[in-house]
């Protein structure tokens, strides 16, 4: 059997049978490499009901209307050879001349059979050169005595050695494992330059979507635009034959467009156009020229590696959808062929909402997989006719053609949705969300690209505004939009970290009203913007990964300070948050260790503060890194609880120490029953599971009472204790009545008889 | 010694025999007189059809030819070859000269011999096969006889192909010698002894009874494909798009230094061929000289830029049965008919890597498949079997031709 080989031999064929110095010596060379090359024992040229140059039947006859069956492929019963399997190909578009294979025991594979016709084009082109060299020798004995002749014969027989040189060039770049486009670049320059330099366009079909003619590949002086070239290659495709379309403009010139489809695997998958200007006209040279190089782009997209390469060209890898390059052709014809006025065209915009933390956790193959499962799930979210891509990384994005103003909006909210629920990745349970920013077709509207960027201005604004959200595109969020990208770029800028700073909030014993720790905040002085608020700066570093030097660096300039202070308040703690990216870092626990090393920090002395999803992203990672913290002997503390994935089997299952009471819940303790409710809830859950409480923002004098009486333990806030720069904190913690308290031992996960017996905890840190 | 089998006319089983195979081998004295012996005992004095020669002395042609027409007498075509050995039936002979008659008025043959003329090879196979009238009768084979020593022997077989077509089977090997360098090929059709360098001498033999075609190697298939991307006239430059020696030498886990010593490199590549995917199996192809510089390599024969390739492995016992296996074919192409003799072609290098042992433990195989009928043949430097497409040149492989 023959496998995948084509394109190579088809190098060799052609440079042996364009290197006979006459046609029957062609004929000859072509017959008996076909019939090699496909292990076949009859090879001929049939024409006029008749075999011409025929190998495999000797001197003998072949039998009657031998030559017409096997055009019409038919399956034969010859005498001597048994069952033969015909098939045929012709020499050319209109060539009544076909080389024909007739071979005993299996028919032609439909790959043996795209290299027949490979082989009968490539012959008919050499013949048919090799009768205008000979008419012009003829021509040239007649008239020997004209001068002219002379360059003349030069001229035709430069064209055929240009014609065999291209497609040879041709072949090689196909069989020299080039990239899909330099290939298919390589196609349409060679035609261009058969054609004077006039453009040869490469037109695709999208697999998905066969009514779409992609522009793949373009080369030479145009005359018409993308959708006049687009619709002449529709044309090929419809009639799945070769045609010249001639056209008048407006102007009084002629153009014309030559078509001719091109096949893969005698599928129609789309056609070679070549933009010609001059009168219109038939033009059956160009057209036979054209086919010769449409069919050489049939054979570059039938063999296997091609076409695995035409697909990844054009599609995700990872996910199978389609890709940022495919993406972009479907919108810009969708753009073209819509109303510049009308809004039937929307994009949906959808990143994806812990998935960095995910690939960051369990490696990137646990990622490739999540988008896989991400994007079945988009795609069961669509109808027939909706398209939807990834644009790289976590970043997906659906076109909507033709659908009333709310569909956009119905289907971001589905795929939120959709995403939102747990995912099992290897046994495992994980958990991510998805925002989404929908953008409708607007006269305002400027290409296809302002058209995708509004949906990516609407997609942040969802991420700003809370995640796992869908937001419809305003004008005015391309503002804010800005202003985040900017602050993206200075983010990145500010890593010496020289524009940062930490200040220090005190938590207070609720009971006795004395400091017992503080909490390290980090703030932002931009140099052009002033003080930025973490709540707008630390999304952003999450986003762009900073977080993880900045955090390593607010942790050890923290450590240090307390460590500094403690030698004057010697029970003093620190609370540093960790953000859900560090807590994932493979090595995050030993560089943990090694700063309290170089600051001088007890590990009993720290508490990191972890965001519920941070612990529900890596539910097998995290606790394996939480344990060794433990080990260290710091505490973890849940911060902002209730607001996240609230699951009370995690709290089973972590080492958790303590939980923060989000300030969102303590603000409205003292006026709304559900918060009241709420907050009383995690106090008893964490009486029950011995864990400590912080209530955060504690603004107001009766929200201080309230969670006095249900029993949290501790508490921040403006009413206790604002923040404090490094250099106020021991004055302020020193002085009477809130100073740490050396004697308090209230400070410690209860009724702990370990605890109870550690001497640093006795000193109520 | 001589073994004769003989096979009655379809409705005169009782009656005189129709058609007859016989052997004879000579070892004694000179060439002159080993013919003389050998033709004696194929012939047994009957009239023959034809004689076929296989010797492994490396000179004296004329004087062989001369005797053995002597024996058979005038107008009975003769044509030979020179080997690496003779297979005798029982073992193999080295320096004496195997005989093989076919007669009866069941066969008939004609033959034909053509150096190489200016056309070259192809040109060669072409006149050959115009010598050769068709017999006319039932069952045909074209037994070809090819100087081993001249390349391009598959130009030869397309000129024979370009004119006897598919219809009759195409069956022989390449001469070649004990030493390696020699090979000679030569004929009588009647008119004098003919010795040949380059082409080929060939006979049209037509049957009665049905004629088989075997073909094996033993090999096998080892690894990844390859893809032999860039060949030129038996040179391959690359495979896979990497230099060719590179892969060949980096896929068999060895250096350069086994490619210093031209002589050991012949050695080690027989060890290592490449199979030529076809249709009905792998081609075995030798490699024969590596280009350190260019780091490309040649091969024996043709072999087509673009062919998928496989290194080839084998072991002991594969290789032994592979000539079995090829009886075992020409014998099942002669249906329900009794072997009258059987012909062997199996290439010299196979001889190399049986060992005096694996030789004979192969042909008891054989033999023990042919029962009483005769089994001759000898060792080639290329064998020669067009039973289907177009393509019949093999390497390292075992030939058989069956006679029923």
């Amino acid at each position: 059997m023959v496998l995948h080989w084509s394109v190579y031999q088809l190098t060799d064929y052609l440079t042996e049978v364009s290197g006979q110095v006459d046609e029957r010596r062609a004929t000859e060379v072509a017959v008996e490499r076909v019939a090699e090359a496909l292990d076949a024992e009859i090879a001929a040229v049939a024409q006029n009901g008749g075999l011409r140059c025929c190998v495999g039947f000797g001197e003998d006859e072949p039998p009657p209307g031998f030559a017409r069956l096997a055009r019409e492929g038919r399956v034969l019963v010859c005498e001597g050879f048994g069952t033969l399997y015909t098939a045929s190909a012709a020499l050319g578009r209109n060539s009544d001349e076909s080389l024909i294979v007739a071979r005993s025991g299996e028919p032609l594979t439909a790959e043996e059979l795209q290299m027949l016709h490979g082989m009968a084009q490539m012959l008919g082109l050499a013949v048919r050169g090799i009768r205008t060299l000979e008419a012009e020798r003829t021509l040239r004995a007649e008239r020997e005595r004209e001068a002219g002749e002379r360059l003349a014969l030069l001229h035709v027989a430069q064209e055929r050695q240009r014609l065999v040189e291209t497609l040879l060039e041709i072949q090689r770049t196909v069989s020299g494992r080039k990239p899909l486009p330099e290939v298919l670049d390589t196609i349409t320059a060679g035609a261009s330059g058969l054609f004077e330099g006039w453009a040869v366009a490469l037109v695709l079909t999208e697999p998905l979507n066969p009514e779409l003619h992609l522009v793949a590949s373009v080369f030479g002086r145009r005359v018409c635009d993308d959708a006049t070239v687009r619709a002449a290659g529709a044309a090929a495709v419809a009639g799945v034959r070769t045609v010249s379309i001639d056209e008048r403009a407006r102007d009084g010139t002629g153009r014309t467009l030559v078509a001719a489809p091109v096949l893969v695997e005698r599928e129609v998958a789309g056609s070679l156009v070549a933009d010609l200007p001059g009168a219109p006209g038939p033009a059956r040279a160009h057209e036979d020229l054209l086919a010769a190089f449409a069919q050489q782009v049939s054979l570059a997209l039938t063999d296997a590696r091609v076409k695995e390469a035409m697909h990844e060209a054009f599609h995700d890898p990872l996910t199978g959808l389609a890709n940022r390059r495919l993406f972009f052709d479907l919108l810009e014809h969708a753009f073209a062929t819509s109303d510049a006025g009308s809004r039937d065209l929307t994009v949906v915009y959808i990143d994806l909402d812990g998935f960095k933390a995910v690939n960051d956790s369990w490696g990137h193959q646990a990622g490739d997989d999540l988008l896989h499962l991400v994007a079945s799930r988009i795609t069961g979210c669509l109808r027939d006719g909706d398209t939807a891509a990834r644009l790289g990384g976590d970043e997906f994005v659906v076109l909507l053609t033709g659908s009333a103003a709310d569909r956009g909006v119905q289907v971001a909210e589905r795929v939120i949705a959709e995403v939102s629920e747990p995912f099992s990745l290897g046994g495992r349970e994980v958990f991510i969300g998805a925002s989404a920013g929908i953008a409708q077709r607007h006269p305002s509207c400027t290409s296809p690209a302002d058209l995708l960027a509004r949906g990516d201005v609407a997609m942040y604004q969802a991420k700003q505004s809370g995640r796992g959200r869908a937001v419809v595109f305003e004008p005015s969020m391309q503002v804010t939009f800005r202003q985040q990208m900017d602050l993206q770029s200075d983010l990145r800028g500010a890593r010496g970290f020289d524009e940062f700073r930490l200040q220090y909030q005190p938590i207070v014993d609720l009971r006795t009203g004395r400091p017992v720790g503080v909490e390290a905040l980090l703030r932002w002085n931009h140099p052009g913007r002033g003080a930025i608020s973490p709540t707008e700066f630390i999304p952003v570093a999450e986003e762009t990964g900073v977080i993880r030097d900045l955090g390593r660096w607010a942790l050890e300039r923290s450590a240090r300070a307390v460590a500094e202070w403690r030698r004057t308040l010697p029970g003093l703690r620190l609370s540093v948050n960790v953000s859900p990216r560090q807590i994932g870092v493979r090595r995050f626990p030993e560089e943990v260790a090694e700063i309290l090393a170089r600051t001088g920090l007890p590990g009993r002395a720290l508490t990191l503060e972890l965001t519920e999803t941070a612990l529900m992203n890596d539910p097998e990672n995290v606790p394996g890194h939480l344990e060794q913290l433990r080990d260290l002997g710091m505490r973890i503390a849940i911060d902002d609880f209730g607001t996240g994935y609230a699951s009370l089997s995690y709290l089973r299952r972590f080492p958790v120490d303590e939980l923060k009471i989000d300030r969102s819940f303590v603000e409205d303790v003292t006026r709304s029953p559900n918060d009241l409710a709420l907050v009383r809830a995690v106090v008893d859950l964490a009486r029950a599971l011995r864990l400590l409480t912080v209530a955060e923002g504690i603004g107001r004098p009766e929200q201080l009472s309230v969670l006095r009486e249900l029993g949290c333990g501790f508490g921040q806030g403006f009413l206790l204790a604002r923040p404090l720069d490094p250099e106020d904190v021991v004055p302020y913690l020193s002085g009477a009545p809130r100073r740490a308290d050396p004697t308090a031992d209230r400070w410690e996960r209860p009724a702990l008889p370990r605890q109870a017996r550690d001497p640093e905890r006795q000193l109520g840190s | 010694m001589t073994s004769t089998s003989e096979l009655a006319a379809p409705g005169a089983r009782t009656e005189a025999p129709a058609r007859w195979f016989g052997t004879g081998h000579g070892d004694t004295g000179d060439i002159g007189t080993a013919g003389s012996q050998a033709a004696s005992a194929a012939t047994a004095g009957r009239e023959a059809s034809l004689v076929v020669l296989f010797t492994s002395f490396d000179e004296g042609f004329d004087r062989l030819l001369a005797s053995v027409r002597e024996v058979v007498g005038p107008g009975v075509p003769i044509l030979g070859c020179t080997t690496c050995g003779e297979i005798t039936g029982e073992d193999v002979s080295e320096g004496g000269v195997m005989a093989v008659a076919l007669g009866g008025p069941g066969f008939s043959a004609t033959i034909a011999g053509a150096g190489q003329p200016s056309g070259g090879q192809r040109d060669a196979g072409g006149a050959i096969a115009r010598a050769l009238p068709r017999s006319g009768r039932p069952h045909e084979v074209l037994m070809i006889l090819a100087d081993g020593m001249v390349g391009s022997q598959h130009e030869l077989l397309r000129g024979v192909y370009s004119t006897v077509g598919a219809r009759v089977p195409l069956v022989g090997a390449c001469a070649g010698s004990l030493n390696f360098r020699d090979a000679h090929h030569f004929y009588d059709d009647g008119s004098g002894p003919r010795i040949l360098h380059g082409g080929a001498v060939a006979a049209l033999i037509g049957s009665d009874g049905p004629l088989g075609v075997g073909v094996a190697h033993g090999w096998r298939p080892g690894g990844e494909p390859m893809n032999l991307t860039e060949v030129a006239d038996s040179w391959i430059q690359t495979i896979d798009h990497q230099p060719a020696l590179d892969v060949y030498l980096g896929r068999l886990g060895v250096d350069d230094s086994v490619a210093f010593d031209p002589g050991a490199f012949f050695v080690f590549a027989h060890a290592h061929p490449l199979g030529i995917s076809r249709r009905g199996g792998e081609d075995i192809r030798v490699v024969n000289l590596a280009d350190l510089r260019s780091r490309s390599m040649t091969v024996a024969s043709d072999v087509q830029q673009g062919a998928v390739a496989w290194l080839m492995e084998t072991d002991p016992d594969a290789l032994t049965t592979g000539g079995a296996d090829s009886c075992g074919q020409a014998l099942a192409g002669l249906g329900d008919v009794a072997p009258l003799g059987v012909l062997s072609f199996d290439c010299s290098a196979r001889k190399l890597q049986l060992g005096p042992d694996g030789v004979r433990r192969e042909i008891a195989g054989m033999r023990a498949l042919t029962g009483a009928a005769p089994l001759v043949g000898f060792y080639s430097m290329g064998e020669i079997a067009r039973t289907r497409g177009m393509r019949g040149m093999h390497h390292m492989t075992s030939v058989t031709l069956a006679f029923g």
